[in-house]
């Protein structure tokens, strides 16, 4: 457990607590302008709702603005750009309904915890640090548990079908897939575009005979469960934390949802000792500079993050 | 705001987290949602979903495209996209009138047409591809009219 006091966390949330008040508020400063970072870059990099024409640019830029303007701030003005920056990406993911992404969500949640939380005050420092760190074992014991509830991964047959029909996949298991099944599996596709393929119906079945295929298909979702309960111990929080981001880079190499991955990378570096938060600031800035610019056509798009 | 209420905000807050993917399997199943949305963080649990439509005359035959301007079937293919986008997020939410507004349209000589839904799906079991109509499926349309389940409107 941290070194707070008795009473600063309600008891179901006392082993989140972080170990270091000076520490801990440093960390989530620079927590806080990543995220404010991510708001803007993803607004820049999504396509507007239902909220279009001057009411959609105004609401984008505005969310841009306050976001970047909360990354400059002082402190004080950092919070108050948080907390005008929630509703502003609530009402753009209402305004994306029906199809709103997970990740967006996960901001939101994330951004609205610390519009609540000033982390300058000590005990509201450590209970923001464990509703953050809270969040994302939540997110990843239940990306585990909707795995084995949806009985898609226990044969291969989810990432077999991704295998053989996303190019990007097909990509990451060509390494572990016999050439020969996978040659059976894309062979029920009809091109439809440059990276997708289209399986006819009847096609299958997407299983692999492949034990290694098989074992990495489950150790999928044991690992997101696994890793997200010992998030929640502190002894064995900060290996959880660099297991989670090792995971989460190796389901980004066919998953290739960048900045979901940027997110939950930032969010898991909350648990580990350290300010990691501070240091790779300037790397994550650059990083969405760059999906900016490149999205915009003003420098050319890396293969990765062609989608 | 005093700090133990804001434990507890923070708290209750959580808790709605961690339980409210129970309630997003119950309405996956019982509505037929995208899983991949709504929050209950079960994306890349299952493959995306297609959906197909048949649209026919009162005769059974397929409508002639071929006599449809560029125009028409611009109009036809955004009213089909529009309903697709709603169906694969909720199925009870999306309906059909515009889509079949735009197919008749081009066809004055008809009084109604009949559109066949298919979903188009990895069935989990046998880990193929299968195509089944969909539940409610076929919806007649008759011009002016609307539409409803065997076009009884």
């Amino acid at each position: 457990m941290g070194q707070h006091g008795p009473g600063v966390l309600p008891p179901g949330l006392r082993t989140l607590g972080p170990s270091g008040g000076a520490t801990n508020a440093t960390r989530l400063a620079w927590f806080r302008r990543v995220l404010l970072v991510h708001v803007a870059a993803r607004t820049l990099l999504t396509e507007p709702g239902w909220v279009v024409g001057e009411y959609g640019a105004l609401l984008r830029w505005a969310t841009v603005g306050v976001a970047l303007a909360g990354v400059l701030a002082p402190h004080g003005g950092a919070l108050k750009c948080t907390r005008i920056a929630c509703p502003l990406v609530l009402v753009s993911a209402l305004s994306a309904f029906p199809d709103n992404a997970n990740h967006v969500f996960l901001e939101f949640v994330l951004l609205a915890f610390l519009a609540f939380l000033d982390e300058r005050d000590e005990r509201e420092g450590v209970l923001l640090c464990a509703a953050l760190r809270g969040t994302v074992a939540i997110v990843l014991v239940w990306s585990g548990l909707q795995k084995v509830i949806h009985g898609t991964y226990f044969d291969g047959q989810f990432l077999a079908y991704m295998a053989a029909t996303k190019t990007w996949f097909t990509e990451v298991f060509q390494h572990v897939v016999p050439d020969a099944e996978l040659h059976r599996l894309t062979a029920f596709n009809e091109r439809l575009d440059g990276s997708t393929w289209q399986p006819a119906v009847g096609a299958g079945p997407y299983r692999v005979d492949s034990v290694l295929f098989v074992a990495l298909s489950n150790a999928v979702y044991v690992l997101e469960i696994a890793v997200g309960l010992l998030l929640l111990l502190p002894r064995t929080r900060a290996a959880a934390a660099l297991a989670g981001i090792a995971m989460v880079v190796f389901i980004e190499l066919g998953a290739r949802e960048i900045v979901f991955g940027i997110l939950i990378v930032n969010a898991l570096a909350l648990s580990l000792r350290g300010d990691a938060p501070r240091r790779m600031f300037p790397y994550w800035t650059a990083v969405y500079a760059y999906l900016v610019l490149a999205a915009r056509e003003l420098v050319p798009m890396v293969p990765y993050a062609s989608s | 705001m005093s700090y133990r209420a804001k434990q507890r905000v923070v708290a209750g807050a959580l808790v709605v987290l961690a339980l409210w993917p129970l309630a997003h399997v119950a309405l996956v199943r019982a509505l037929d949602l995208n899983p991949w949305n709504w929050f209950g963080w079960a994306m890349y649990t299952t493959p995306p979903k297609r959906l197909t439509a048949s649209v026919v005359d009162p005769d059974g035959r397929p409508l002639d495209r071929s006599r449809m301007t560029p125009a028409q079937t611009s109009r036809m293919l955004d009213a089909y996209a529009a309903f697709s986008d709603w169906y694969m997020e909720i199925p009870a939410a999306a309906s059909l009138d515009d889509f079949a507004s735009s197919c008749l349209q081009p066809f004055p000589e008809h009084e109604s047409i009949t559109i066949h839904l298919y979903g188009i799906s990895v069935d989990r079991r046998t880990a193929t591809v299968t195509k089944q109509e969909v539940e409610g499926s076929p919806w007649v349309y008759r011009r002016g009219g609307g539409g409803g389940d065997d076009g009884e409107r």
